[in-house]
């Protein structure tokens, strides 16, 4: 028996305008206190007509075409008509029979997941429970979301996790969202089914749609669980998919499993047609041209450029751009010496080994302003010259990067650099010996177990020895 | 000097001549109010503390030799459906008995900040669902010529009080009609723009694609001077138009009859017209004939079709612009349900009319699963044919005239069992609604128990101030727009 | 376009998509009332439209946007005055059973 799971999913996008998608209340929402960003519009109140937040249709277009969609030159919105407290209008304006961009696809390691459309929509309101009453917040109600439906390409939890980080990325690279799963900017909601294929015989499990699952790991779980409730629940009843049999579970995340959602009836009909109060959108091939020269490089290309014109790794490079501030911020380091690939495969690793691994301990974001390359390219160049080791020389990298400090006169004032000569070195390796007799004796049986000495010469020397010499000089004495 | 048979010219000019006062003005037609709108009920709010303190503001600029507005002194009612900060806005309907709006319209601001008096909000059928006034929530308007009869709708409020000099003009909403036909009932002149010359921000949505806003007067100059000041794009409403406004009042005398081509489409005189009705239409088109313009026999065939697609496009968007409703954020609610889908039943269900709910039920029906492409797609394709249809005529001629309304003020109660009678009586007004074109109705006589008919000038897209001038050289010939019905208790 | 007899349980499922209660009696004379409504729209069938655009914007208006400009919004106060209930700032929603 084969068992392959079908997964499509649907993620929105909170973009960051400054206003909401119809009207020209302040987007931001978190933390505001309840219905302070609110007017007429967003309150659903008579009377009250949506606008087009031309930026937030011009960012929707940008995701689009990042994610290789077809802009419809011509679209319009829709109304999506059902009633809910959070839902003021009772109708959410959002994309239907022609939404801004479609077919598109997103390469995950060779395997592409096809995007069936981008599309451009309002949010709901928010509903606090608290002491048996439902009070609602519509700070929320119309900020803008883009929506991106995949198709059921993805084919496990880890395919759909590597699917989302990468849309988490392009999205972050555009500039257009934080979208970050726990604050809520980026939300998510897997479809699953099964395919089983027993003998010469195919069965599709029925869909589900997996509501209210807030972060990733979240999104991994939800799915693995549903992917064996299926299997399960088609042994016992051998229910395969039709037209009608789709529903609705939420995630417990506490329970850990999902849950059928009580029907909302009559929710699936939706009763779309044209809004009648925004006039069409047109989107000349110009138009689209000029929004497309102002696609930043994406992840893929980067990369690419990475490994072919500085020859780093493909690990390497994927660290490294992982955001775009972070590749800006290498670029900008390595620009003193932009086509040396020596030196530029010397500050990939002072970069991420170095600067990156101080960053995220102090869990800080990289400034790219606080790289110095002058400063550098002399540690570079002090590195290769062994004038410091490898691991004072990203030290100095960070020094630079947080104080500003000239690294000749940071490593000399604070005695950093190297010891090369053999001669103070063989002195501290007759030391070594000799306040190491055990480690000696290990030595005499696995030559290996050298690198505790080399460790205690280091120690001694206060890491300014160069340890390639200390190895060998130890070596040497040891063998005599 | 009758302060409440003025037009808005005569009560500016007579303001500056300081012939009288503003609040002279205002208080006469308050006073007039107090009297006679027991009988005719026009009025779901009067508002005479604002009146009278706008009225002081106007006197004490002239008095400082202040510039006043084009409208200074005027005293206008405004439909209910036009919310009004701070004001009562029910529009008709008991969904929202009490709501205090926290804005304003666009065009009611704009009226306003010409000098204009609010002396009320006037009655209407429940979120102008109607052709009679009759589905209001609270009351019905009665005609001032009968009181028996209906005052037309849904702009029903509007009409009368202009028709009974309860103010000098008056706002009002056309969908379908709902201007023009009360203006006919009530012998006064009533003016559907083109769709988008004048926001809709602010004024409860009835059909989003149909709604247009507009005013009565008891003259076609009266009118221009209104619409010079409703008229123009707002940024709130996106499909308000950035066609420049032309000067309306300047305008008056700029078409000349001679050698004008003025259609009259055969469909519209047909057997369905009441005879006095058309011969009453027909002599309005042959004083035009006799000052120089041509008639011209067109035929817009699809005509029959505008009602089928009228009632199918409007009440879809009605259904969904009247889900906001549901007693959350305003209007009355109930106060406890069993569950969540009860509790939206019950609200709209309890405080929502019949005509309301009705038309809800017929655009749901229309949206729902299955019938998108039957109805609603269908009815915009047929949208279509019947605006070509208009453009090819106005290939042929200038302007076409036709009757407003197959009937004049039916008795009160008479129809209201019966909705489909009700959308029937809409048919010579709902093509223009469909088309989006302007249409200006101008009374032209009374049939033989003293009811007021008029008849319409329908134009082609923007072309209000021909409209306005053709409308007001009739007026300079006639004088069935200075004639006002006789009231009882008049002193 | 086939058209489907209005009858009392269309009334009353579309009755219940709608959100609008209706009594027994209600949902006896809207039957009675838009069937012949309904059967009159039918006759739009009578003209061939394959040809045809639909039209859903009579102004030949289109893209018309707003700037990302952040206008006033309405205080607090102003926004929840008019809600039926409200609560520290919250529209609060009447009590349901479940919900």
């Amino acid at each position: 028996m084969t068992i392959t799971p079908i997964i499509g999913i649907e993620a929105h996008i909170e973009l960051k305008t400054k206003t909401k998608m119809f009207c020209g209340c302040d987007a931001s929402h978190f933390h505001a206190d309840p219905n302070t960003h609110t007017c007429p519009v967003c309150l659903g109140l008579p009377g009250a007509l949506p606008v087009p937040n031309k930026t937030a249709c011009e960012w929707c277009i940008k995701l689009g075409l990042a994610l290789g969609c077809r802009v419809n030159h011509s679209s319009f919105f829709e109304r999506k008509n059902y009633f809910y407290p959070d839902l003021p209008k009772g109708y959410q304006i959002s994309q239907y029979l022609r939404p801004f961009t479609v077919d598109g696809i997103l390469d995950l390691d060779g395997h592409k997941i096809r995007i069936n459309r981008v599309h451009l929509e309002e949010d709901t309101g928010k509903s606090v429970h608290l002491g048996g009453d439902t009070l609602l917040d519509f700070n929320r109600s119309g900020v803008p979301l883009v929506e991106i439906v995949s198709e059921p390409d993805i084919n496990s939890p880890e395919e759909a996790k590597k699917y989302l980080l990468k849309v988490q990325q392009v999205v972050r690279y555009l500039g257009i969202s934080d979208a970050d799963i726990e604050k809520g900017s980026m939300r998510c909601e897997p479809t699953i089914n099964i395919k089983i294929e027993d003998g010469d015989q195919t069965f599709y499990t029925p869909l589900v749609e997996i509501k209210n699952v807030a972060s990733l790991t979240g999104v991994m779980t939800a799915i693995q669980f549903e992917i064996d409730r299926q299997i399960a629940q088609f042994q016992e009843d051998k229910i395969v998919k039709n037209s009608t049999n789709k529903t609705t579970r939420g995630w417990d995340a506490e329970k850990q499993q999902t849950f059928l959602q009580r029907e909302k009836e009559g929710s699936a009909d939706y009763r779309y047609f044209p809004e009648p109060d925004i006039p069409p959108i047109e989107f000349t091939a110009n138009d689209v041209e000029a929004v497309k020269s102002t696609l930043p490089e994406m992840p893929d290309q980067k990369i690419k450029r990475y490994i072919n014109d500085f020859g780093l790794s493909d690990y390497d490079s994927n660290l490294i751009c992982e955001s775009i501030d972070s590749s800006e911020a290498f670029e900008y380091g390595i620009s003193v010496f932009s086509t040396e690939k020596e030196n530029i495969k010397k500050f990939a690793n002072l970069y991420i080994n170095g600067l990156k691994e101080h960053l995220n301990k102090e869990n800080k974001e990289i400034e790219k302003e606080k790289i110095n390359p002058e400063q550098v390219f002399k540690v570079i160049k002090m590195a290769s010259g062994n004038v410091v080791s490898s691991s004072v020389a990203k030290n100095l990298i960070v020094q630079s990067y947080e104080f500003g400090v000239d690294v000749e006169n940071y490593a000399k004032e604070n005695n950093l650099i190297q010891v090369s000569d053999t001669i103070v070195i063989e002195e501290m390796a007759k030391k070594v010996i000799t306040d190491n007799p055990k480690a000696v004796a290990d030595y005499r049986k696995k030559p290996l177990s050298v690198g505790f000495l080399v460790g205690q010469l280091m120690k001694a020397s206060k890491g300014s020895a160069n340890p390639t010499l200390a190895k060998e000089i130890l070596e040497k004495l040891l063998s005599q | 000097m009758e302060l409440n048979n003025l037009t808005i010219t005569k009560i500016r000019q007579g303001l500056l001549d300081k012939k009288f006062t503003a609040v002279e003005v205002a208080t006469n037609y308050l006073d007039r109010i107090n009297k006679l709108d027991q009988e005719v009920r026009a009025f779901i709010t009067v508002t005479p503390e604002i009146a009278l303190e706008q009225a002081k503001l106007v006197d004490k600029k002239i008095s400082e030799g202040k510039d006043i507005g084009r409208l200074a002194g005027s005293t206008v009612a405004v439909k209910d459906i036009f919310l009004t900060k701070g004001i009562q806005s029910t529009s008709g309907s008991r969904v929202l008995e009490g709501y205090i709006p926290q804005y304003s319209s666009t065009v009611f601001e704009k009226v306003m900040s010409e000098d204009a008096i609010l002396i009320g909000k006037v009655n209407c059928d429940p979120f102008a669902f109607g052709v009679s006034t009759e589905n209001s929530g609270y009351f019905s308007t009665h005609n001032p010529w009968d009181l028996s009869r209906i005052p037309g709708g849904s702009s029903g409020g509007s009409a009368a009080a202009v028709a009974a000099t309860f103010s000098t003009f008056a706002l009002g909403s056309d969908t379908g009609g709902s201007i023009r036909q009360p203006a006919a009932m009530c012998g006064v002149s009533g003016i559907k723009v083109t769709y988008g010359r004048t926001s809709r921000y602010g004024v409860t949505s009835m059909a989003s694609s149909f709604d247009t806003m507009g005013s009565l007067s008891s003259t076609v100059e009266d009118l221009a001077l209104i619409t010079e000041t409703m008229a123009g794009i707002d940024p709130h409403d996106a499909t308000s138009s950035s066609e420049s406004v032309p000067a309306y009042s300047q305008l008056l005398d700029k078409v000349s009859l001679k050698g004008l081509k003025i259609g009259l489409p055969k469909e519209y005189f047909s057997e369905a017209l009441n005879p006095e009705i058309k011969q009453k239409v027909m002599e309005a088109a042959q004083l035009y004939q006799k000052h120089g313009a041509t008639l011209v026999d067109i035929s817009l065939p699809s005509t029959s079709l505008g009602i089928d697609v009228y009632y199918i496009l409007v009440p879809s968007e009605i259904s969904a612009n009247m889900s906001r409703y549901d007693g959350l954020r305003f209007g009355p609610s109930v106060r406890e349900s069993k569950d969540l889908i009860s509790y939206y039943m019950e609200n709209r269900g309890q405080f929502m009319e019949p005509e309301v709910k009705r038309r809800i039920i017929i655009g749901t029906y229309a949206l729902s699963s299955g019938y998108y492409d039957a109805y609603y797609l269908k009815a915009s394709k047929v949208r279509t044919v019947i605006k070509q249809e208009f453009q090819d005529v106005f290939q042929k001629v200038d302007v076409i005239l036709a009757p407003v309304c197959p009937s004049t003020a039916w008795p009160l109660g008479q129809k209201v069992n019966d909705p489909l009678q009700m959308y029937l009586e809409d048919v010579f007004t709902v093509c223009i609604n469909v088309a989006g074109l302007p249409s200006l109705a101008v009374p032209c006589g009374f049939d033989g128990q003293n009811l007021p008919l008029g008849y319409q000038l329908i134009g082609n897209y923007f072309t209000e101030d021909r409209l306005f001038s053709i409308g007001h050289q009739y007026q300079q010939l006639t004088d069935f727009h200075l004639q006002k019905p006789k009231l009882n208790n008049i002193k | 376009m086939s058209s489907t007899t209005i009858t009392d349980d269309i009334i009353s499922k579309v009755a219940k998509l709608a959100r609008v209660q209706l009594t027994e009696e209600e949902i006896h004379t809207f039957t009675s009332q838009l069937s012949p409504v309904m059967e009159h729209i039918d006759s739009l069938n009578s003209l061939n439209t394959d040809a045809v655009e639909p039209t859903f914007q009579v102004t030949n208006l289109k893209n018309v946007f707003r700037e990302d400009v952040i206008l006033d919004s309405l205080s607090q106060k102003d926004a929840i005055a008019p809600a039926h209930k409200s609560e520290q700032g919250y529209v609060v929603m009447p009590k349901t059973i479940d919900k």
